[in-house]
């Protein structure tokens, strides 16, 4: 698994990350500093929010209904949404939903069912970063990334329609 | 009467159940067999055959061959006097190409070449 | 007709380049086959029978003549010299090698056109009104909507993998020639209080395996929210659409199980959130596409028809008056005339045409129709903005190239998909049974006399041949591996949209032909006057005397 994140249209590998994530049924203990960054499923949030002094990250289906998922991000600094299958596009509405009718400004973090060719919708539609599917090639996620420069329509990425960028001639 | 219709009438050449692998080329998605050799051929009647187990393993086989032929899979046919005959609609026009070669001059579906690739 | 900016032809040309690198992948090994097959569907690019098929965008169905041009050109270069029109005013290629689908990609780029969504869970080509701009009976061009909706759904991000494909239709005349009840979206542009623009949307139509006619479920969107509530529409979808069971995928079932109501109130809420945004169009977003639309430079003419046209009325060969009176239709100009060309004849599987006609067709659109020529969801080619005096000569030349048979809209205009010919998942042939027909119907006097008779066949339950909706249906399935048809009545696509009921056991290919005939010779017995058309009879009196008139004669 290789995390890859985009800043100004272009895509780059992140090697240190600092989440951990954490399974169902595991909580901070000695192994793992109070501290530390953890990402928890939805199940694990209430036990670990209290004691956690470092930051907390959900980690939601794709699936997830957005209103349900905006009702527990108080204190929350990551949403993490898993793709299924990378043909089941309901990540890419949940993640639109969050960023612009609940207004969520923390990093969201595709994973799962997530190929090269799809990092740049992911996105547009207001994810930051991405763990890349095995399989799936870094250098072609990267070299891809930046394939379409420019689109029609706006997203969670603030773009503006193209209709009123430019206009066509006749 | 087709071949095939002859042969169900002859008492000496019951059909036998055969099996083969087939594929649609990379390149141009033609209609491949695979042959004894373990290559690919477009022509059926020399197409490897053998028993579903046989060809079971043939396919694990052709699985591999991802940069020649695309969705390899194995197909069960009658081998009457001789000869592989597709049981379905849609392997026989698969094996003979598109039927459709109406009256228009120089228009024949099935056969013509592009012309970029004629030569 | 739009033109592309340079902002649009870096799109294609991004996109061209992208599938290029993809290809390569692919060649070297890098993609597998799994990995490939979705990236190059999203390039319209399908393994079929015996070849790739390649899928062209023809946005609302309008070609200028350069593009029809550039299609002969790939069709010799790439293919076997000829290309197919789809029921979706789509074009496609047949035998394209997968080395030289980006070398196709390019020189469609080149001509403003490209493969973008022809494919795939994503929302597909527009369609429209085949008369759109030059109707009588239009409120307005849809085509300035039909652009901008093109251009939304371009690379939308969000929509790239809904639970199934999601096609619109838009049409802003009054009778209805997009078939916009079986459509995924139906955008009907009405006029509101005060002569203002808007447009009624149906949702949730659709053929296939479960035909449903859609309901309306806003009468009346305002022009400036033409985007934003299609946006809502397909979040409300991508959300709650069925994704366990691909038939139950489409928009369709989501709406008939939610109930229209319910999900019109949904989309409503979702569409109070963002009808302010940046998707609410703006008088000066809409005026650059409306311009784009705007009429070509007819000439005034006399109201009268010229003198050249009556004789040729009079010819003693009855051809010109023939194909006057059922393959031209009235223009909103006047002295000017819609001409459709048939591409429905025994030379050529039906929407087939080859380089060489195209090359002559796009002449023939320079001369007399400025340029444009439009596919039709009945599979042929349109004319528009013909003038009245030029026709004589018009029908001289269409007739040597085999697009003149005097059939448009009748019996012999059959609509036909590909079926086992061609395409992979087909459960019986469709051309030779059209060809059939074709053969059985070929008396024109005979023809004549039956009036609108539309006949629609489909290889299998996809019904990319619209069978639901021909007045007769034909629908190819399998039984225990052997073709069969079955036959249905009543459909229409039309102002009052029907489906099609299936009229009794399946028929033997031997048989569907002979069937068909007995069901004409049944309607020439049964209708009230030759005014009464097959539909209307059929509406009338019912299945009942067809059904007789059909299995009395091949055993029930
Ligand atoms: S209706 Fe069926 S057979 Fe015909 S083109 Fe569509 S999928 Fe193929």
């Amino acid at each position: 698994m290789t995390l890859l994140a985009h800043e100004a249209g272009v895509a780059r590998v992140i090697a240190d990350d600092p989440w951990i994530t954490l399974g169902p049924d595991e909580t901070l203990d000695e192994t793992l500093d109070e501290a530390s960054d953890v990402i928890v499923p939805l199940e694990g949030l209430d036990r670990v929010r209290p004691v956690a002094r470092g930051r907390v990250g959900l980690r939601v289906p794709g699936d997830a209904d957005a209103d349900a998922v905006a009702a527990r991000l108080g204190g929350v600094d990551l949403v993490q949404i898993e793709l299924p299958r990378f043909t089941d596009g309901r990540a890419y509405t949940l993640a639109r939903l969050l960023r612009e009718k609940h207004g969520f400004r923390g990093e969201l973090r595709a994973s799962g069912a997530v190929l090269p060719d799809q990092l740049h919708y992911l996105a547009r539609c207001g994810f930051d970063s991405f763990e890349l599917a095995d399989g799936g090639s870094v250098e072609d996620a990267l070299a891809v990334f930046s394939d379409l420069s420019q689109s029609y329509q706006p997203a969670a990425d603030g773009a503006r329609p193209a209709w009123r960028r430019r206009r066509p001639v006749s | 009467m087709s071949q095939h219709a002859a042969a169900l009438l002859s008492p000496t050449a019951a059909p036998e159940e055969q099996w083969i692998v087939t594929a649609n080329a990379l390149a141009d998605g033609s209609v491949r067999y695979l042959t004894s050799a373990r290559t690919w051929t477009g022509d059926l009647q020399q197409a490897w055959f053998g028993p579903a187990s046989a060809a079971e393993a043939m396919l694990v086989w052709s699985r591999a061959q991802e940069a020649v032929v695309c969705d390899p899979y194995i197909l069960a046919l009658d081998r009457v006097e001789e000869r592989l005959v597709p049981r379905s609609q849609r392997e026989r026009i698969r094996a003979e190409g598109p039927r459709p070669t109406l009256r228009r001059l120089g228009y024949d579906a099935g056969r013509a070449e592009p012309v970029r690739h004629a030569v | 007709m739009y033109t592309y900016d340079a902002f649009d032809q870096r799109m294609v040309e991004e996109r061209a380049a992208q599938f290029r690198a993809q290809v390569v992948r692919r060649l070297d090994g890098r993609l597998t086959e799994d990995a490939f097959k979705p990236l190059r569907l999203q390039n319209g690019l399908y393994m079929q029978l015996h070849a790739y098929m390649m899928r062209v965008a023809i946005p609302y169905g309008l070609l200028s003549s350069d593009q029809v041009r550039r299609l002969a050109r790939i069709a010799r270069d790439y293919d076997r010299g000829y290309v197919h029109f789809t029921t979706r005013q789509n074009v496609q290629l047949n035998w394209p090698r997968l080395e030289d689908v980006p070398a196709i990609l390019d020189e469609l780029a080149e001509v403003q056109m490209h493969a973008i969504q022809t494919s795939g869970n994503c929302i597909r080509n527009i369609t429209s009104d085949p008369f759109a701009g030059a109707a009588a009976d239009e409120i307005a061009d849809p085509r300035p909507y039909a652009e901008i909706l093109r251009q939304w759904s371009t690379f939308h991000p969000e929509f790239a993998f809904l639970p199934r494909k999601f096609k619109f239709a838009v049409t802003g005349a009054r009778e209805d020639r997009a078939a916009i009840a079986v459509h995924d979206v139906g955008i009907r542009v009405v006029e509101g209080e005060g002569g203002a623009i808007g447009f009624a949307f149906y949702v949730g139509g659709g053929q296939g395996r479960t035909p449903i006619l859609a309901p309306c479920i806003r009468p009346f969107v305002p022009e400036r929210d033409l985007v934003s509530y299609a946006e809502a529409v397909l979040r409300t979808y991508n959300r709650l659409g069925r994704r366990d069971n691909k038939y139950k995928a489409r928009i369709k079932i989501l709406v008939k199980q939610t109930g229209a109501e319910a999900f019109a109130r949904l989309v409503e809420e979702e569409h109070a959130r963002i009808k302010d945004g940046p998707l609410a169009l703006t008088d000066e977003d809409l005026e650059p596409f409306k311009r784009a639309f705007r009429p070509p430079p007819h000439a005034v003419m006399p109201a009268e028809d010229p003198p050249e046209l009556v004789a040729a009325r009079l010819a003693k060969d009855r051809a010109f008056a023939h194909w006057e009176r059922h393959n031209v239709s009235p223009h909103r100009v006047p002295g000017y005339a819609n001409v459709s060309l048939s591409l429905k004849s025994r030379d050529l599987p039906p929407g087939d045409v080859t380089s060489e006609q195209l090359d002559a067709v796009a002449e023939l659109a320079d001369r007399y129709a400025f340029g444009r020529v439009v596919v039709t969801h009945r599979q042929n080619l349109v004319l528009t903005d013909v003038a009245r005096r030029d026709l004589p000569a018009l029908h001289g030349a269409l007739a040597k190239l085999g697009v003149a048979t005097p059939n448009v809209g009748k019996l012999t205009d059959v609509v036909c998909c590909p079926g086992l010919d061609y395409c992979n998942l087909a459960n019986a042939r469709s051309i030779n049974v059209a060809q059939d027909l074709l053969a059985r119907f070929e008396d024109l006097s005979a023809l004549h006399d039956l009036g609108d008779m539309h006949l629609n066949i489909s290889g299998c339950i996809n019904a990319c041949g619209h069978h639901h909706v021909g007045h007769v249906g034909i629908l190819g399935i399998d039984k225990q591996g052997t073709e069969h048809y079955q036959l249905m009545l009543g459909g229409s696509s039309g102002d009052e949209a029907s489906l099609g009921r299936i009229l009794g056991r399946a028929l033997t290919g031997d048989e569907i032909g002979g069937a068909v005939e007995r069901v004409v010779v049944a309607y020439l017995q049964l209708r009230e006057s030759p005014q009464e058309p097959f539909l209307a009879t059929y509406r009338r009196l019912g299945p009942a005397p067809f059904k007789e008139a059909v299995y009395d004669a091949v055993g029930a």
